[in-house]
């Protein structure tokens, strides 16, 4: 069996495109023979490739919605001077700098779903749009998600899943054209600011202060994939986020695998492993000033 | 140099193929997060050919439910995936239930998993394989 760990559709030239040209059902006839002699040298191209390049990794990320969420679910009080400011796009003059902050703004949008301020909402909405068009993303946005956001926009379920479908559109757009690099910088962006706007709450809050810690994976995923980059900001970046990663990596974590149940005429499976991490006040500022010199560096 | 043109048009003519296809199967893919369930906004894809497995890494947050969606070709059942601990235990695969292209996850801890997916030969030998993950509200 060959694995092809991190492996992913873009990114890998010619041979591959061959490849997926060529990838159908096994219904094929004996034309696919000779085909798939290319199919053999594409696939070897394309593991080799991969290694190298930054485009061609799946990684997961922590979905700023479900910190939202999260925010709401605490009933944590509305405090706009979190957020960045609208007024800031104009000093984003670069695709690094309107990736990571389309990023930055989704999160903050997805924050002031859990308040009524409809103007503001709006205000979000529009420089997440700028920022998509300026980034050539914004043609792949259905117009109906756009307009279902302004008739939805006092419907909270209903902002959560429409913020989720812009971004998702926006990752796959991306990953389409071989700008994996852009749609992890908008990922990267998102998760940034989701950690932001739980520090403070997290202080009082056991729930929130437990999410914080969880997030070491994710932070260490993006280090591998932005540190791979050739971009000097991007590795500067990459190089701030390795700070925030020792920090977590400092947290006491345990975990206790118990045998998952499933119910498969209900379709689910409850994984009932149980796991517990455990933050200090000081690792919880040290955490804290990390994530603010990162965003300091994003939304200068 | 016409023969370099040729190989480049063809190329490009691909790649359109094998992002319409991808772009098919993550439609369809879509419809099983349904509205009950929100995209974590990142979609996974992974070209795959014969036995190879795709991988990565993700967090499942204690408290709540996912729905996870997997999808190759035009019918049902061609991606086997499997969910793994931090520590290799293997927490479920598809393949036990005919491959059945989504599953719900009620997390009662937060875990750190790994996802491989893996196309089921006796179906589909090669082709893009998309994975969804939904998080319920």
């Amino acid at each position: 069996m060959k694995r092809i760990t991190y492996r992913l559709l873009a990114g890998t030239g010619i041979g591959l495109l061959l490849l997926t040209a060529c990838a159908d059902e096994k219904t094929q006839d004996s034309e696919q023979e000779q085909q798939e002699v290319s199919v053999d040298e594409a696939n070897d191209n394309a593991v080799t490739s991969s290694l190298l390049k930054l485009d061609s990794e799946i990684f997961s990320l922590p979905s700023p919605v479900q910190t939202a969420m999260l925010l709401k679910k605490n009933e944590i009080p509305y405090s706009e001077e979190l957020l960045n400011s609208t007024a800031n796009i104009e000093k984003y003059l670069n695709q690094f700098q309107k990736a990571l902050n389309m990023g930055v703004y989704g999160a903050d949008l997805a924050y002031l779903s859990n308040f009524n301020n409809a103007q503001l909402k709006l205000d979000y909405f529009k420089v997440v749009e700028d920022l998509a068009t300026d980034l050539n993303v914004r043609n792949a946005i259905d117009q109906q998600l756009i307009d279902r956001f302004a008739s939805n926009i006092d419907n909270q379920d209903s902002l959560y899943n429409l913020n989720a479908a812009l971004f998702q559109t926006a990752d796959r757009y991306l990953k389409d054209n071989k700008d994996d690099e852009l749609a992890a910088l908008i990922l990267a962006g998102g998760w940034v600011e989701a950690l932001h706007l739980s520090l403070d709450p997290a202080a009082n809050i056991q729930e929130l202060r437990v999410r914080i810690g969880e997030q070491g994976n994710a932070a260490r995923s993006l280090v591998s994939l932005l540190g791979k980059s050739e971009d000097a900001q991007t590795l500067e970046l990459a190089s701030k986020l390795a700070a925030l990663a020792s920090e977590f990596k400092a947290l006491d974590r345990d975990y206790e695998y118990v045998k998952p149940i499933t119910d498969a005429t209900e379709r689910v499976t409850y994984l009932n492993s149980k796991s517990n991490i455990q933050m200090t006040d000081e690792q919880l500022e040290a955490i804290k000033t990390q994530v603010g010199e990162i965003r300091a560096f994003i939304i200068q | 140099m016409k023969k370099l043109l040729f190989i480049l048009a063809f190329a490009l003519l691909a790649a359109n193929v094998a992002n319409a296809q991808c772009e098919t199967i993550a439609d369809d893919c879509a419809n099983y997060l349904e509205n009950a369930y929100i995209s974590d906004g990142q979609i996974y894809r992974a070209l795959l050919y014969n036995d190879q497995v795709a991988e990565f890494e993700t967090t499942f947050f204690g408290g709540n439910t996912y729905r996870i969606a997997a999808c190759s070709g035009e019918q049902e059942g061609n991606l086997i995936f499997r969910i793994y601990d931090e520590q290799k235990n293997l927490l479920f695969t598809n393949a036990d239930y005919s491959n059945v292209p989504y599953w719900d996850f009620v997390v009662e801890n937060t875990m750190h998993c790994t996802i491989e997916s893996q196309l089921d030969l006796n179906r589909q030998d090669s082709g893009c394989a998309v994975l969804l993950i939904g998080f319920k509200q």
